[in-house]
């Protein structure tokens, strides 16, 4: 016999706590899409009710039935879609009781879908706090839907949820055909039926959406437009919802304590409200960077530790080797952004759940505006200083095409937590661990990498916006959630799955480099094979540590690896890189942080001490210069290597997936590179 | 007399009896917003920026351009 499996999915407005109640639901028992962020793809995850397992699926959050961006589109095609497979059991459409009519306006529109539809009120809780009552008997009867209250936050109803789970619902009665929408109604249930839709409003939303000018003609004897349709479907819809909502609901004007309005007034004023967002971004990085110092110091100082301590314990021979100079300095490259990412991931959690980042679109779509882009790219943007993925992931809900182009193309010009590693490494050797008053030199020059990837983001958007034509208005029309204590399990959750997805993508790419860079450096040709002869043919006075280490410098250099580095060292010697340095752009063009692991992979195979991998970096001499290889001046043209190169594959790949272009993708692969060339190459030229 | 909402002032309340534009409105009366509803203006943003409206006990962020569009009872 089949398993019988319930399937059953979650939608609502964005802001309402559905996020908060699936995870109250699930817990971790969940499936995310492939990349940390923001809620776009379709999450998954899994509840145990009496026994049975039930499947929840978590809709990204939508305005409207009627798709304007790619994450409500998503939506549209999850409830039409017409092939059974993926059809839920049932649909719990959640509202919050904090915006109830506008909410009430997305139930409606489910419900004359046809399908099983339970409505959730959500945050009872705050409501009742507010002076809200909503008297869900009476509303479950004038529906004809089963209503349901929780509070996803303190667990209230969420027993009856789950109970309500198992329970058999009818199919939802559709309001449309009571719309007087001039359409023949007789002949719109035929088109929806000789279309294979499930309802005849499924029927109604195809005609609007495909802009069936003829058809709706036809359907209305000459009568109406799609875009009147539309309209006019919401107008009706709303007057449903009027006709029956102060029955429903109460307000006691007097207790809504209105904080978010009084608060709206000092966070959002055309002085104060941007003093105090700079102020808070400038908190957030400052506490990455204090904060993360000393669990990075630890993990750097524990790999090499481990390494040491691995090379003792396993016997001599290739695969000790490959283990402790290959795999553990390759992870521990992974590890050591863990900290930086969790505080960063941490942060943007709290802006996200307090409501405050709508704030921000709105304080910056002006500027951004300028730049070609849209209030909504500052949300994307800012993320991408924690990594492009999620960050060009999230530009789904950028409506404009042009807009939301021109934020991918330029997201990876940001800072993210990939180059911290390199930055922190390149600034620490060439600027001094001085103070001048409060500020730490090595820490304003950080600031200055961080604001230099903000200015190359602006300009570069500036120029595309330029360039690009744009056929579509563009257009900005937000709902602003009240401001909310945010939950901490919620975000603890949200940091969970963010760096733990990180960890395991980064991490199979550096794991996958770390052993072939490993491989390429130990086995070479009729040179590398023949070294030690060859060494000792070539200065016979040398004995000893002195012969090792002549050695090791020798086999790296006849090694694959060696042979790789020499041939693009004529393209990159005039930005002041060797053939060592060469081999780490070439190896961390699949991610940037790939640089450091490298860096350890080289120079372990290259001496015989445990040293930190700062302290080996001071130690090299440029075979072409004689002088220290990381001099000030290759160190500031590497900087800026890194600082604009598209040095990360999945960025590429996610590009290309959101772009669904190849020609962007190449775009922006190309414009970044050529930049990073030409920059790093004037600078190299001026300071050496 | 009627007055476009880029002149209301702030959080005074005022009667929509118009959207001229066609698709401004589509998107707007999902929200609630259409001839006959109630709103304020809560915030304005710096150099022409957007504006944030209180309508139905709901913020909401429109552009000033967009704003241009939509008539009131003053
Ligand atoms: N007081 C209260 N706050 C809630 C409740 N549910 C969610 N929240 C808060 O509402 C905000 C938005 O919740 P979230 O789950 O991210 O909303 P989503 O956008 O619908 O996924 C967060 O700050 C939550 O902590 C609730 O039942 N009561």
């Amino acid at each position: 016999m089949k398993e019988e499996r319930h399937q059953i999915a979650l939608i609502g407005n964005p802001n309402i706590g559905k996020t908060t109640l699936f995870n109250k639901l699930c817990g971790l028992n969940q499936k995310t899409g492939n990349y940390p962020g923001v809620t776009v793809d379709q999450v998954k995850g899994f509840v145990k009710v009496a026994g049975q397992e039930v499947e929840l699926i978590d809709l990204p959050g939508i305005n409207s039935i009627f798709p304007t961006s790619e994450d409500e589109r998503v939506v549209y095609d999850f409830l039409t879609n017409t092939d059974t497979v993926n059809k839920p059991e049932k649909i719990l459409v959640v509202v919050s009781a904090l915006n109830f009519k506008r909410n009430l306006y997305l139930f409606h529109q489910i419900k004359d879908l046809e399908m099983p539809v339970v409505l959730v009120v959500n945050m009872l809780d705050a409501a009742k706090k507010q002076g809200i009552f909503i008297d869900l008997e009476k509303l479950g009867k004038l529906v004809g839907c089963p209503v349901l209250g929780v509070s996803a936050k303190t667990g209230e109803g969420i027993e009856d949820l789950k109970k309500m789970m198992l329970e058999k619902v009818p199919e939802s009665k559709s309001e449309i055909s009571n719309y007087n929408l001039s359409l023949d109604k007789e002949k719109l249930k035929a088109f929806a039926q000789n279309s294979g839709l499930t309802s005849t409003y499924a029927g109604f939303l195809q005609l609007i959406f495909k802009e069936e000018k003829e058809l709706v003609h036809a359907l209305s004897n000459g009568n109406t437009t799609p875009h009147k349709l539309r309209v006019n479907e919401s107008i009706l819809r709303y007057k449903l919802i009027n006709s029956y909502f102060t029955e429903v609901y109460r307000e006691d004007k007097t207790k809504a304590s209105d904080f978010s309005t009084r608060l709206d007034r000092i966070l959002m004023h055309p002085i104060w409200g941007y003093a105090i967002f700079l102020g808070i971004m400038f908190l957030v990085f400052q506490a990455i960077f204090t904060l993360a110092a000393f669990p990075m110091d630890w993990i750097d100082e524990g790999t090499t530790a481990i390494g040491s301590f691995l090379k003792d314990l396993l016997p001599e021979g290739y695969l000790s080797d490959l283990v402790t100079e290959g795999l553990i300095p390759g992870i521990g490259g992974v590890v050591i952004f863990i900290p930086q990412i969790s505080i960063l991931f941490f942060f943007f959690a709290i802006l996200e759940e307090t409501g405050y980042m709508t704030r921000i679109v709105f304080l910056m779509d002006r500027i951004m505006q300028r730049f070609g882009m849209s209030g909504k790219s500052v949300v994307p943007l800012i993320s991408g200083m924690a990594c492009a993925i999620p960050s060009i992931m999230a530009t789904r809900t950028i409506e404009n095409r042009k807009e939301r182009l021109i934020t991918i193309l330029v997201a990876p010009l940001l800072t993210c937590s990939a180059r911290i590693p390199v930055y922190v490494i390149l600034i620490a050797l060439i600027v001094p661990n001085t103070y001048i008053g409060p500020f730490g030199l090595q820490g304003l020059a950080m600031l200055g990498m961080y604001l230099l990837g903000i200015v190359s983001a602006l300009l570069s958007a500036w120029v595309f916006k330029m360039i690009l034509k744009s056929k579509h208005k563009s257009n900005l029309i937000l709902e602003m959630p009240r401001y909310l204590v945010p939950s901490m399990r919620n975000i603890g959750i949200s940091v969970w799955k963010s760096v733990s997805s990180f960890v395991t993508n980064a991490g199979k790419i550096i794991v996958a480099t770390s052993i072939i860079l490993f491989v390429l450096a130990t086995n070479g040709g009729d040179k590398f094979e023949n070294a030690e002869t060859l060494v000792a043919a070539q200065d016979v006075k040398l004995v000893g540590d002195a012969f090792d280490s002549e050695l090791a410098h020798f086999k790296l250099e006849n090694s694959y690896l060696g042979w790789i580095g020499k041939k693009i060292e004529p393209v990159i010697k005039p930005l002041g890189y060797d053939w060592k340095i060469g081999i780490a752009l070439i190896s961390s063009l699949a991610a940037r942080e790939v640089f450091i692991s490298t860096m350890a992979i080289i120079y372990n195979i290259d001496s015989e001490e445990p040293l930190t991998i700062k302290e080996k970096m001071q130690r090299e001499v440029n075979a072409n210069t004689g002088m220290a290889t990381f001099s000030l001046a290759t160190s500031v043209s590497l900087l800026m290597f890194y600082a604009f190169a598209l040095q990360c594959f999945s960025t590429v790949a996610v590009t290309y997936k959101e772009t669904k272009s190849l020609k962007w993708t190449v775009v922006q692969f190309s414009y970044m590179s050529v930049f990073a060339y030409l920059v790093s190459l004037i600078v190299y030229q001026l300071l050496a | 007399m009627n007055i476009r909402l880029t002149k209301l002032k702030q959080r005074v309340a005022a009667k929509i009896t118009a959207i001229e534009s066609e698709e401004v409105l589509a998107r707007l009366v999902e929200l609630g917003i259409m001839p006959g509803v109630f709103l304020s203006v809560q915030n304005k943003a710096p150099f022409n920026g957007p504006l944030a409206v209180l309508v139905n006990g709901t913020k909401i962020i429109i552009r000033k351009k967009d704003a241009y569009f939509i008539l009131l009872e003053a």
